[in-house]
């Protein structure tokens, strides 16, 4: 019996409360006072940022490369010897990191910029087919639409590592840090996996 | 009554064509396969390689290279799939990767790479004139790229199929970049039935 009066009375305390948040989500002038008063102090609500599904692919690191990969950082007094080969070019060991990025604010965001310990360099890029040929370019952002998505995606946008330090292995996880022009720098971990 | 007579003699012809219609190939099919080009590659550990070498079993040829972050390995995560769900048909099978990319991928560079996804993927590499004749055989475009701005300093844009040679060494089928799994599982298994005596 008592138990039963207390499940009644619960349910009852929980119908309140629902129609307490449903008053506060309708337009009412009264609820709308409330509102404003609870988040007086900052006026402009910054744009909310929130990032799931966070994934980085596999990679080698040439560094971890015991035989001698044509790297000129691996050989710097070698390199007048060897000409100035072009093999030094730019780094081996890459990866991507991919993700949804979600801003549930009013404003439009942008991501300019990511940061990895994990490698020597850490860009953001597209890829994409164009007339068959796949292609891919660094980009200076990435668009998160105000109340809108950003996809990072194999054949899209991803975060860039470039020059891996040690090899990525699924089990792993990094940590890169993201800047949005308005939201500011953001931290996640990314679990590493094949694909 | 006759209609649902004739209904039933309807749907029992179109069962009975479904089953004897000649099963149609998911991929580009080569009218006619051609054999495959006689190439001499590298393979990593720097034995000379032709293709000739996988004659009895379907081989998967991808032209690739390791620094790419994003096409090449969702293509080759796709081909670890095709094995895995071929069961014991994927003893048929070898995955070649050739290298667009020599200057910077080293016999040990594509092995340790091919070993993320398969260790009995191939790698192979050439000198520049071996690896331009494979190309300029299969028809890949790559065009290196270079990207003053990005710390990779050039990339390689490049086609992206799968080239399917038979048991008999005849170049007879590719996949277009993004072919479902499945659909690559599936005429993989009708080429190896039909390859049987192979």
């Amino acid at each position: 019996m008592n138990a039963r009066v207390r499940i009644a009375t619960t349910i009852l305390a929980l119908t309140f409360a629902a129609c307490g948040a449903s008053t506060q989500a309708l337009p009412s002038p009264t609820a709308a006072t409330t509102v404003a008063t609870a988040t007086a102090t900052p006026a402009p609500t910054p744009a909310t940022i929130t990032v799931s599904d966070a994934w980085a692919r596999a990679g080698i690191s040439a560094a971890s490369d015991g035989t001698g990969a044509p790297m000129a950082s691996a050989t710097p007094g070698m390199g007048g010897a060897m000409g100035g080969a072009s093999g030094a070019t730019g780094a081996t060991g890459n990866s991507a990191i991919y993700m949804t990025i979600k801003n549930s604010g009013p404003s439009a965001d942008r991501l300019v910029k990511a940061a990895c310990d994990a490698a020597g360099s850490t860009e953001l890029h597209t890829a994409a087919m164009v007339n068959g040929v796949m292609q891919m370019r660094p980009v200076e952002a990435i668009d998160v639409p105000a109340t809108g998505v950003a996809t990072l995606a194999p054949g899209g946008f991803h975060v860039m590592l470039i020059g891996l330090k040690q090899d990525l292995k699924a089990g792993d996880s990094v940590k890169v840090t993201l800047t949005f022009e308005r939201f500011g720098p953001l931290t996640i971990i990314a679990p590493v996996r094949v694909g | 009554m006759r209609h649902a007579f004739a209904a039933l003699i309807a749907l029992t012809a179109l069962v009975v064509a479904a089953s004897c219609a000649p099963y149609v190939m998911r991929g580009t099919v080569r009218q006619p396969a051609t054999p495959v080009p006689a190439l001499t590659l590298a393979a990593s550990d720097g034995t000379p390689f032709t293709f000739a070498a996988l004659r009895g079993r379907i081989a998967l040829v991808y032209f690739g290279f390791t620094s790419c972050p994003d096409l090449c390995p969702t293509t080759l995560v796709d081909l670890t799939q095709v094995k895995k769900k071929l069961g014991d048909g994927a003893a048929k099978i070898a995955v070649a990767f050739v290298t667009l990319d020599p200057e910077r991928d080293t016999p040990s560079t594509i092995t340790r790479y091919l070993g993320l996804f398969d260790q009995s993927f191939i790698g192979l590499t050439g000198t520049a004139d071996q690896l331009a004749a494979a190309r300029s055989a299969f028809g890949v475009t790559a065009t290196r790229r270079e990207i003053p701005t990005s710390a990779m300093g050039y990339t390689i844009d490049h086609s992206s199929f799968i080239y399917v040679i038979d048991g008999a060494g005849q170049w007879c089928e590719q996949f277009e970049r993004g072919t479902p799994v499945d659909d690559i599982v599936s005429d993989l298994r009708q080429l190896l039935t039909k390859d049987r005596g192979m």
